[in-house]
């Protein structure tokens, strides 16, 4: 975007200096045009919402001040003024149309507005600290808000709130299956965001909800180790192939999916191969809770594995390879590793360097130089990895830090010639 | 979406958006008019809630019952605790159950631990009162200040705190805080020259 920018500002010298004639310049015009323009609605999107959101905030903060002196009628008054007046911005927007900067800000300030509302009678009647009510009924009422008005600023408070109400959950009051049905009501957002291009903001959208959803889902299981390392490998798994089927040639950054996924499964994978994992973490039960978290890491796998035969139907093996951290977690999940610690940590620590040979092995063939130098890096954190774990002096391990520094320069250079040849 | 749906849609979100905080503050006025008055024992501290301001958190006394031992219930598990009010006017908590006493008034709560040696900790439906942004920690100096200078008496050196509270019908709501023979809703001439 902020090429195509640049671009458009360049084609009137370029055609004054007789580099590009004038077809040349209304056909450049017409191919960038469009990226350089969703470059400034996104700003111009981003600082209405981040405006109103703002303004709301302050008028949060203002009733926090608790102003004694007004009657409770007055208070109560004054509390409802911004859900009124909201209301009426909503109308307007619905009886004439405006830009999406408009429906974002008017979204943003009312779904905040409503929090103010209840916030406030709260305060005016001294109700208790039941925080998570009170978030979660902020979000199931910004939902009709966020398909009135196409709001991606609204769907990025709702899924905030529902972060908020799991954390503020007494422990072992979580519901992971619900948390996931309550995230996956923003499903026909993201389809419509789909339709309409980058512009229309999906990448934007799940940049901030894929990680809201991860931390509400994890912090809505029950407090078992193993079953938030098997979360993150089973989501992770899931992201980066659901990228993969929707065959995106785009580039890395306009794929969220795609970098948070791998992440997260190369991490999974990186934690798994510790054996120290396999060995000390033991079982906390919470009967009550346990059905529903295995429900839903189950259907997960589930569907990560039948994703997975998909992608490898379609040749794409190194996005296949991705599941194998969530099944190698499902499969142990309920047994007592002690006993099979090394094999375990050992079997991952092979997953981690299948992984980044492959990413290399497919960077080389399609001559993607960030593929080929992510599956570098994979590889390298690993060996760096294994050198801290291992019982080596200082010396040793400086020498085998210096060594593996060379031999990162040495292939990253291979790679960049070979992949310019 | 066509027009006639995205307009109901909107009808039926302001009737939400409404609708929900104007019951609460119904049945919180009908509680204030037609509720039962308890006092339940208290000590103030001075927190702050990021959406509703500053207030000071209640530590009842009551929040901690005796229950025979061996009884045990998992934590965060809603019940039903009957009010009962002692000879020195203030209300106690009896032993929690699974529904609602047929007779007298009660609250909700909910188990926060229970040891099976004969205790239970539950949370209260009431735990905070909010006052000005400056008030809520003047209020807690000076309920400290008042005790450390002069104790109720050997045996308890608090001073005495209690909270009004209106029950009707399980539901219950703080009228009134007072430390010390004084409602902390007027401030006393000490804590209205304090600086802020």
């Amino acid at each position: 975007m902020k090429h195509a920018t640049w671009l458009m500002e360049q084609l009137p010298t370029l055609q004054r200096d007789g580099v590009l004639d004038a077809a040349a310049v209304e056909r450049l015009r017409a191919r960038y045009a469009e990226d350089a323009l969703a470059g400034t609605a996104i700003s111009g999107l981003l600082l209405a919402s981040l405006g109103a959101v703002l303004v709301a905030l302050g008028l949060i903060l203002l009733a926090a001040h608790n102003w004694e002196g007004w009657g409770r009628g007055v208070r109560l008054a004054a509390s409802f003024a911004p859900l009124a007046v909201s209301q009426l911005a909503v109308a307007w927007l619905l009886w004439r149309p405006a830009g999406r900067a408009a429906r974002e800000a008017v979204a943003g300030f009312s779904v905040l507005a409503f929090a103010l509302a209840l916030a406030m009678v709260g305060q005016v009647f001294h109700f208790p600290g039941d925080l998570d009510r009170y978030l979660m009924t902020c979000a199931v009422l910004s939902l009709p808000l966020i398909y009135l008005l196409a709001s991606s600023v609204a769907a990025a408070l709702y899924g905030g709130a529902i972060v908020g109400a799991v954390l503020a959950l007494p422990a072992a009051a979580g519901h992971p299956l619900l948390v996931a049905a309550a995230y996956a009501l923003l499903l026909p957002l993201l389809h419509v965001r789909g339709q309409t291009g980058w512009a229309g903001g999906r990448p934007l959208l799940l940049m901030a909800l894929v990680p809201m959803l991860f931390a509400a889902v994890l912090f809505s299981l029950p407090q078992v180790p193993r079953l938030g390392l098997w979360w993150l490998a089973v989501l992770g798994a899931a992201l980066v192939l659901i990228d993969d089927r929707q065959h995106a040639a785009k580039a890395l950054w306009r794929r969220p999916l795609a970098v948070y996924g791998s992440v997260a499964v190369a991490v999974a994978a990186l934690i798994g191969s510790f054996a120290d994992i396999w060995r000390g973490w033991f079982w906390h039960l919470t009967p009550a809770q346990l059905p529903e978290a295995w429900l839903l890491l189950g259907a997960a796998l589930g569907g990560v594995l039948w994703l997975a035969m998909a992608a490898l139907r379609r040749g794409h093996l190194v996005a296949a390879l991705h599941a194998l951290p969530a099944l190698s977690m499902a499969l142990v999940a309920a047994i007592d590793t002690r006993s099979w610690a090394l094999p375990l940590a050992w079997m991952h620590s092979a997953f981690v360097l299948l992984l980044g040979l492959g990413m290399l092995r497919e960077g080389l063939q399609q001559q993607q130089w960030g593929t080929a130098s992510r599956g570098l890096l994979l590889v390298t954190v690993l060996v760096l990895l294994r050198f801290l774990d291992a019982d080596w002096s200082f010396t040793v391990r400086g020498v085998m830090f210096l060594l593996t520094g060379a031999a990162f320069i040495s292939v990253s250079l291979w790679l960049r010639r070979r992949l310019q040849a | 979406m066509s027009k006639r749906w995205l307009w109901g849609l909107f009808a039926g979100l302001c009737l939400l958006q409404w609708g929900v905080p104007l019951a609460l503050v119904q049945r919180a006025q009908l509680t204030l008019e037609q509720g039962a008055v308890y006092r339940f024992q208290t000590a103030p501290v001075d927190p702050e809630d990021p959406f509703r301001g500053r207030y000071v958190a209640l530590d009842f006394e009551a929040a901690e019952i005796a229950v025979p031992a061996g009884w045990s219930q998992a934590p965060g598990r809603r019940l039903w605790a009957p009010i009962i009010e002692g000879d020195d006017g203030y209300a106690r908590l009896g032993i929690p159950q699974q529904q609602p006493p047929a007779k007298g008034d009660y609250l909700q709560v909910r188990v926060q631990w229970a040891d099976g040696a004969g205790s239970v900790r539950v949370a209260l439906p009431f735990d905070r009162y909010y006052l000005e942004e400056h008030r809520a920690p003047q209020v807690e100096q000076q309920y400290r200040k008042r005790n450390l200078s002069t104790p109720a008496d050997a045996d308890d050196p608090r001073r005495p705190a209690y909270a009004a509270v209106r029950v009707r019908n399980g539901y219950a709501l703080i009228e009134d805080l007072v430390i010390d023979g004084r409602s902390v809703a007027t401030p006393s001439p000490a804590e209205a020259s304090a600086p802020p």
